[in-house]
């Protein structure tokens, strides 16, 4: 056998040291079992709860009609994160406090009486109430802090309540003796208690890039301060407890616990890379990310050396569950420091890459950790049942669900982030994320199966027996690996006493440091900037389009939809100019969101018809066929033509997302270039190709690539269903499920010929005025093939010169001349000096059939100036000019000779 | 120069507590020292928590 080496046993022996007064054990049978139950069933309650919103959340994407009928998307998503994060992780961590503290510290925590009213706290004045607002659509856009104000004041509350419990037994001993587990529950809770307030409230009252950037701390201080050292801890404790050794090393321990919490609160703005947050700034986080990886490996490595012996597969559950915690540990934290990277950021942000990352952190390392402590602390209660058959099982249904539903993201984002970054139609992402989200969505099964097999087996089977299975467990690995138990040091030197207060100092102050870099300092920098660059008159929202912007928040559009055009080249591209910090420096709290489903709505003003916004919030799969949004009813009175006044003022709210740009130019551009000097990140804003290049945008007419059909024409029929078929109908008759909603009505292409060149117009612009909007995010061949199947659609009669054409010829020079042009190309004399909203049609390059004409003369066309000439014309009259129509229209053929 | 400073005081750090810890071997035991009292901490749990089998 060999000879276990730890890492204070290379020097020579040391006598036993006898322990002082105050280092012996005083550790008693557990006195808090009740409250360890109670929090151990509210956790897995919140768990189950949590999930339930979750696979709600994830069904949207497979099943986009289903939770529409429920809760909207945002909500669930906001009660699923806070659920976890709160409710399960906050219950379970607690749980294990109540086992771990007494023994750690030697000392009872403070009172049982303020236990209880912890747990009510946590559970009845935080967690449920949460809930219950989010879903009733209280909360605040804010990641990781969805909860409203009212409930994070409580949350702070139950922060200290739970400081004043659990950390005065540490302090009645020195710190020298600390256990590395005890040195991150008290680091964990003193600084949640100092991040939590900064992360919650200051985003509320911070606008724009500046609250981001606050924002981003809490994102990772959520991660970093509370949920990673709460579970480190647990594997400190377990680890040790269950192998029966002490930990490979706690010089590393202690290295990565100070590490750790010195770098951890610099991470945070990499969450906004790219965005309008000073690049400095950026650069910080991202050297940040790359030590604190270094920091995870020593953390990590000294966690695998205290695991040997006992396998990955150890027999102990619970030492299990850590091992395997351990293990994502790493694989999280290392994906992070690559995220972090500027390179693979711009393929990676925004996409289910950090999804899969998300889960892997929460749902992973977290969880499994926690699981690891509640199960580490049921297996010494006396009288708790313990069901070993349904623990093991659910080991495995819960990690298989888990790799499979991080793997799963992992690719769809590797997938998401190319095709955005090839300039694909954004619709190509969401159809080819369709697999990976059913996979995402059926890898529920195995979790929540594995979830509710855990919770059975810690609530069902004979009492005691997690104990016997945890001796069993324990005598294995000591075979394997014996303890060396004569190693014990002498005792602890007075400077080393003196360095952990000093660290803990130093601690404190660099989260201060942190804050003051990442969070004040671009705030500052930014509010230089906005006084620079921003126009001296800056629009400010309406009171319809404020209640918008509320709107828009509790339904968490934020997090699908960014607003935030990132300084890379793919982003302007697709989107236009990259947003610049004066931009929102009016949006309180900031909405620049960090994750992409559908696109981003920076410059959304403008860009579609009110018709087309409340068609689309209605039944968005009318107007947009592959759309996975849901659909906003609610906001109807049973019709996209009956909108409510919610519906009107979160169309009002998007119709100013990029408006204070817009008006800004092209005055304002120069201005901006005169004041902003040399910053590059300003420059590359201002000198965006286009400002606004959303490419459904309607333009005027012209500057149409010439389109040549490269493409097979079942390609074409694919692009007409994913695209077009909602308003114009299956066969192009005009009446898809979004044609009655809107003026003018889609066009019956059966009724049409139309000229190459002027479809190719039409396609790449837009009808401006109407809600065909461009499609410019298609290639030429893509359109081109659609030209094809439009020019397919048409049904109409052969052109034919009969009828009384110098009848006709006389009454369209009268009547219709003015706008349609006296050559009838759509261009007369009204059109420029009118506002004529939709461009009237031009007869040479669309013909219409007799019967189409017949009855636009007759009825006109909704929605257009183009007016019922039904009582001023005669019958003969109205033949005559829809014979005369017939005469104008000049065939590809005939104009290119 | 925020950045730099990041960079030389995280190397500084470790590279001194590495150091004391490699070179002053009282430093060394008093820095593992923890782990074995909570090591004993744990048996000590265990073993009041062990049915006394002296009870009739």
């Amino acid at each position: 056998m060999s000879e276990v080496l730890y890492a204070d046993t290379v020097t020579a022996p040391i006598p036993p040291l006898r322990p002082r007064e105050h280092e012996r054990p005083t550790s008693s049978p557990i006195t808090y079992s009740a409250l360890i139950r109670a929090h151990g069933i509210a956790a897995f309650t919140a768990l189950m709860l949590a999930v339930a919103f979750g696979i709600l959340a994830s069904l949207q994407f497979v099943l986009p009609e289903l939770t529409s009928e429920i809760a909207s998307w945002g909500r669930l998503r906001f009660a699923h994160t806070q659920g976890i994060m709160l409710g399960w992780l906050g219950n379970s961590f607690i749980a294990f406090l109540y086992f771990a503290v007494p023994i750690l510290s030697g000392r009872p925590v403070t009172s049982e009486k303020l236990g209880w009213f912890l747990f009510s706290l946590w559970n009845f004045g935080v967690l449920l109430p949460g809930w219950l607002l989010v879903l009733n659509g209280y909360s605040q856009p804010l990641e990781w802090a969805e909860f409203p104000l009212l409930v994070d004041a409580v949350m702070i509350g139950g922060l200290s309540l739970a400081a004043v419990q659990f950390l005065p037994g540490f302090f009645s001993r020195g710190c020298e003796t600390l256990y590395v587990s005890s040195w991150y529950i008290i680091g964990g809770l003193v600084f949640s208690l100092m991040s939590f307030p900064m992360g919650n409230i200051a985003p509320e009252f911070i606008p724009g890039a500046a609250g981001a950037a606050f924002s981003g701390l809490w994102i990772h201080d959520a991660v970093g301060l509370f949920v990673t050292p709460m579970a480190l801890a647990i594997l400190y404790y377990v680890i040790p407890a269950s192998t029966g050794r002490p930990v490979f090393s706690h010089f590393l321990s202690m290295l990565g616990f100070w590490g750790l919490f010195f770098i951890y609160p610099l991470n945070g703005t990499h969450h906004y890379i790219y965005s309008a947050i000073p690049m400095a700034t950026q650069t910080v986080a991202i050297l940040a990310s790359s030590i604190l990886g270094m920091v995870v490996v020593v953390v990590v490595s000294n966690l695998m050396l205290s695991l040997r012996g006992a396998g990955w597969l150890a027999k102990d559950p619970a030492l299990r569950f850590a091992s395997t915690s351990v293990l994502f540990y790493l694989i999280v934290s290392l994906q992070g420091s690559a995220q972090a990277n500027m390179g693979f950021s711009q393929t990676i942000h925004f996409t289910d890459y950090v999804i899969g990352h998300s889960h892997l952190a929460m749902l992973g390392f977290a969880t499994f950790a926690g699981i690891s402590g509640l199960l580490h602390a049921w297996q010494k209660l006396d009288d708790a049942p313990y069901h070993a058959g349904a623990i093991n099982a659910s080991y495995w249904l819960i990690t298989s669900g888990i790799t499979v539903m991080v793997s799963d993201l992992t690719l769809a984002g590797l997938v998401q982030g190319e095709l955005w970054n090839a300039g694909a139609p954004w619709v190509a992402s969401l159809r080819a994320s369709e697999p990976y989200w059913i996979i995402r969505t059926l890898s529920a099964i195995p979790i929540t199966t594995g979830f509710g097999l855990l919770f059975y087996g810690l609530l069902k089977g004979p009492k005691g027996a997690g104990a016997r299975e945890l001796a069993e467990a324990k005598v294995a690995i000591n075979q394997v690996q014996p303890s060396n138990s004569s190693d014990s040091p002498q005792s602890p030197l007075k400077a080393l006493r003196m360095s952990y207060i000093a660290a803990s100092v130093a601690g404190v102050t660099f989260f201060i440091f942190s804050v003051s870099l990442l969070g004040l300092l671009p705030k500052s920098t930014l509010k230089d900037q906005i006084e620079a660059l921003a126009p001296v008159a800056n629009l400010e929202l309406t009171v319809s389009e404020h209640r918008g912007r509320r709107i828009y928040a509790k339904e968490g559009c934020a997090y699908c939809h960014t607003q935030q055009i990132r300084f890379i080249d793919a982003d302007i591209e697709r989107f236009g100019a990259a947003t610049l910090a004066w931009e929102d420096s009016m949006e309180t709290p900031h909405m620049l969101g960090t994750r992409r489903i559908g696109p981003d709505l920076s410059r959304a003003a403008n860009t579609r018809t009110g018709q087309w916004h409340f068609a689309h919030l209605f039944a968005p799969r009318s107007v947009v066929p592959t759309s996975i949004m849901p659909s906003y009813q609610k906001f109807f009175e049973g019709s996209p033509t009956r909108p409510r006044q919610e519906a009107l003022d979160l169309v009002a709210y998007l119709n100013t997302l990029g408006r204070s740009r817009e008006l800004a130019w092209p005055e304002g551009e120069i201005a901006m270039r005169e004041a902003t000097g040399n910053d590059q990140w300003t420059l590359m804003s201002l000198d965006a190709r286009q400002l606004n290049a959303h490419p459904a945008r309607t333009r005027p007419r012209g500057n149409a690539p010439s389109l040549q059909a490269q493409t097979p024409a079942q390609e074409g029929r694919r692009l007409w269903a994913q695209n077009c078929k909602g308003c114009h109908g299956e066969d192009g008759t005009g009446d898809g499920p979004a044609a009655p909603w809107l003026q003018p009505a889609p066009v019956n292409l059966t009724e049409h010929e139309y000229r190459s060149d002027l479809l190719a117009d039409i396609l790449w612009n837009g009808v401006y005025g109407s809600s065909m909007p461009g499609w410019r995010d298609h290639t030429p061949a893509q359109l081109a093939a659609l030209i094809q199947v439009v020019q397919g659609f048409s049904d109409i009669e052969p052109s034919q010169r009969a009828g009384n054409i110098v009848l006709g010829a006389e009454v369209f020079q009268t009547h219709c001349s003015g706008c349609h042009g006296e050559a009838g190309n759509g261009n007369g004399s009204a059109v420029a000096n009118l506002p004529i909203p939709i461009p009237p049609t031009d007869f040479t390059r669309e013909r219409l059939s007799m019967a189409a004409s017949l009855r636009i003369l007759d009825q006109g066309v909704d929605g257009t100036t183009m007016a019922p000439w039904g009582a001023r014309l005669s019958a003969d009259e109205m033949h005559a000019v829809a014979s005369y129509l017939q005469t104008l229209y000049q065939p590809e053929k005939e104009a290119s000779e | 120069m925020i950045s730099a400073l990041i960079v030389y005081g995280t190397i500084a750090a470790v590279l001194s507590y590495s150091m004391l810890y490699w070179l002053k071997p009282n430093w060394r035991q008093s820095v593992e020292r923890p782990k074995h009292i909570f090591q004993r901490q744990l048996e000590a749990y265990d073993s009041r928590q062990e049915p006394d089998e002296s009870d009739p």
